[in-house]
């Protein structure tokens, strides 16, 4: 049969799939605490299975496959072991931030640091960060669907924003079951391009011999030739210099433990038990992912140590399946790829329109506002952020592991502190918590604008050797405990007065 | 000459990523199940 035509047939039977499962919540959804948290009544196999999909993004298959290919076993250093220990810190908070009743993260600021003002900011930055990362979703999701349809870039960026809007439009209860969907073809499809590669070229010990040898250029357009060794090394002979991987994880790590698409599953799972399992067994399942895409990089190096017909890293696994492992099997590892995109834009579609209709329309400028009339914002919100991310992905970034470090570098400095220091420091107060927020935000910022001012140049981030999120979060850090411990004292004064 | 160890993967290699990222996969679930068993979860509910 024809490849284009078998293409055809997966791409049609998964959306099909989606489409039948995706309506569930349309009608399910009757109030706003069904729409952000499914009415906090997420069982434990529906929450790992929302929890993983969502973590797996473009970023993690696409990305991290093609730094694989490119750099070697440094690039898991540079972002998987981050994530694991940031998901280690959402244990933690788990067990307190269930106890609020709450249906966003900002909500909680406003529940704790009694602030309205304050829960508007954190719905603020919500949509920003969230519209930049479904941009990445977009990307990867048009970079598979010109290899798998033949159609182009433009075109398939526009399909993908249709997927999206029809599974975030039922809400949580939706996006939770599409997710349980799309992790299953995940997994599927992360195997069966593993036993592509593997079938290609035999044992581990093997594939580590030959990459150790490799000492090309990973694709034509790349500017550095693979030093000899580099790919096992765990700095790749500097090309990740060392300083870099620690301070990554200030915006990988430190971004996920703070990061609402994350937390907003502690809420909506059922109990506090489920929360904590949640996190637990779905890094489980998840290492056992990298380890394959791990393989799976490793080993399309050795099959080709130099590609052709590749402008990005993010290009090269789809690539790969495409025309050098091409199989009956092909469509489905695509496919299984575009389930990562639409898995993680959808959770944060989600968390875009409840940034806007729950934290700034009903917190500060309706707050009289309706269920109808909230789920209807909520709604309307959506087509707009993701056409916002549309528009955007038109000219997309560079590499989609770092553009994603750089996004989560803007929770780790604005999220983090006032989040964990709310549930865990008693002495925390509202003017520490909005310096540290307002803080964080002002050092990161500042530290993008001097770099680009420094270096004269477009594209400087993909170079740097310092995350920028370090100078957001210990700004953060410093300004919530100086200004906390000063504005507390007072307060002490005031009622011994 | 690099130490070479386990699959044909140098000895370096082992202990900055490998060693790293089995310990931090393990590290969420071990935390979970330890508040749950020691029934820290309930303290405030």
């Amino acid at each position: 049969m024809n490849k284009s035509l078998i293409y055809l047939v997966f791409f049609t039977l998964y959306t099909i799939l989606i489409l039948s499962v995706g309506k569930y919540g349309i009608s399910k959804t009757k109030s706003s605490r069904d729409f952000y948290v499914a009415g906090n009544s997420l069982g434990l196999s529906l929450s790992i299975f929302t929890f993983a999909a969502t973590w797996l993004s473009a970023a993690s298959m696409q990305g991290l496959t093609g730094s694989i290919y490119t750099y070697g076993y440094s690039a898991a250093l540079y972002a998987v072991i981050g994530w694991f220990l940031g998901a280690s810190l959402l244990v933690i908070l788990a067990v307190r931030l269930k106890d609020y009743d709450i249906v966003t993260i900002p909500e909680f600021f406003r529940i704790r640091y009694g602030s309205r003002l304050f829960q508007a900011m954190g719905g603020a930055i919500i949509i920003v960060s969230y519209i930049f990362y479904i941009m990445i979703q977009i990307r990867g999701f048009g970079i598979v669907m010109t290899q798998l349809l033949d159609i182009p870039y433009t075109l398939s960026i526009f399909l993908v924003y249709l997927f999206i809007l029809y599974t975030t439009f039922g809400g949580l209860y939706s996006v939770a079951r599409t997710d349980a969907v799309n992790f299953i073809l995940i997994v599927m499809g992360t195997l069966v391009a593993l036993s592509l590669v593997m079938g290609n070229l035999g044992d581990i010990t093997e594939i580590h011999r030959q990459a150790m040898l490799i000492d090309t250029k990973p694709f034509q357009d790349f500017a550095t030739q693979t030093p000899r060794g580099s790919l096992l090394d765990p700095f790749a002979y500097g090309l990740h210099p060392p300083l870099l991987i620690v301070t990554v994880f200030f915006g990988w790590g430190l971004g996920l433990a703070a990061n609402p698409q994350y937390a907003i599953r502690i809420i909506s799972a059922q109990s506090k038990e489920v929360a904590l399992k949640m996190i637990g067994l779905s890094v489980l399942v998840l290492a056992f992912i990298y380890i394959c895409l791990i393989l799976i990089g490793i080993g399309s190096r050795v099959l080709v140590p130099s590609l052709t017909g590749v402008s990005s890293v993010d290009e090269i696994f789809p690539y790969i399946i495409n025309n050098i492992l091409y199989s009956r099997w092909s469509g489905f590892v695509l496919i299984s790829l575009i389930a990562t995109a639409i898995s993680t834009a959808n959770s944060q579609l989600l968390l875009v329109a409840s940034g806007f209709s729950h934290d700034i329309y009903k917190n500060y400028l309706n707050p009289q506002a309706e269920e109808d009339k909230l789920l209807f914002v909520n709604r309307v919100f959506i087509c707009i952020g993701g056409t916002l991310a549309l528009l955007l992905s038109i000219t997309p970034p560079l590499s989609l592991l770092t553009f994603g470090g750089h996004v989560w570098g803007i929770f780790s400095s604005t999220f983090l502190v006032p989040l964990y220091g709310g549930v865990f420091w008693h002495k925390a107060t509202k003017e520490g918590a909005i310096a540290s927020f307002c803080g964080g935000l002002t050092g990161l910022t500042l530290f993008y604008l001097v770099s680009l001012y420094l270096r004269g140049k477009a594209g400087f981030l993909d170079h740097i050797t310092v995350h920028p999120a370090v100078f957001g979060v210990f700004v953060s850090f410093v300004l919530f405990y100086v200004v906390s411990v000063i504005t507390y004292q007072k307060e002490g004064k005031k009622i011994e007065n | 000459m690099e130490k070479i160890g386990w699959l044909g993967l140098p000895v370096k290699t082992w202990l900055v990523i490998g060693v790293p990222f089995i310990l931090s996969a393990l590290a969420p679930y071990t935390i979970a199940m330890y508040l749950i068993k020691r029934g820290r979860i309930d303290e405030h509910e």
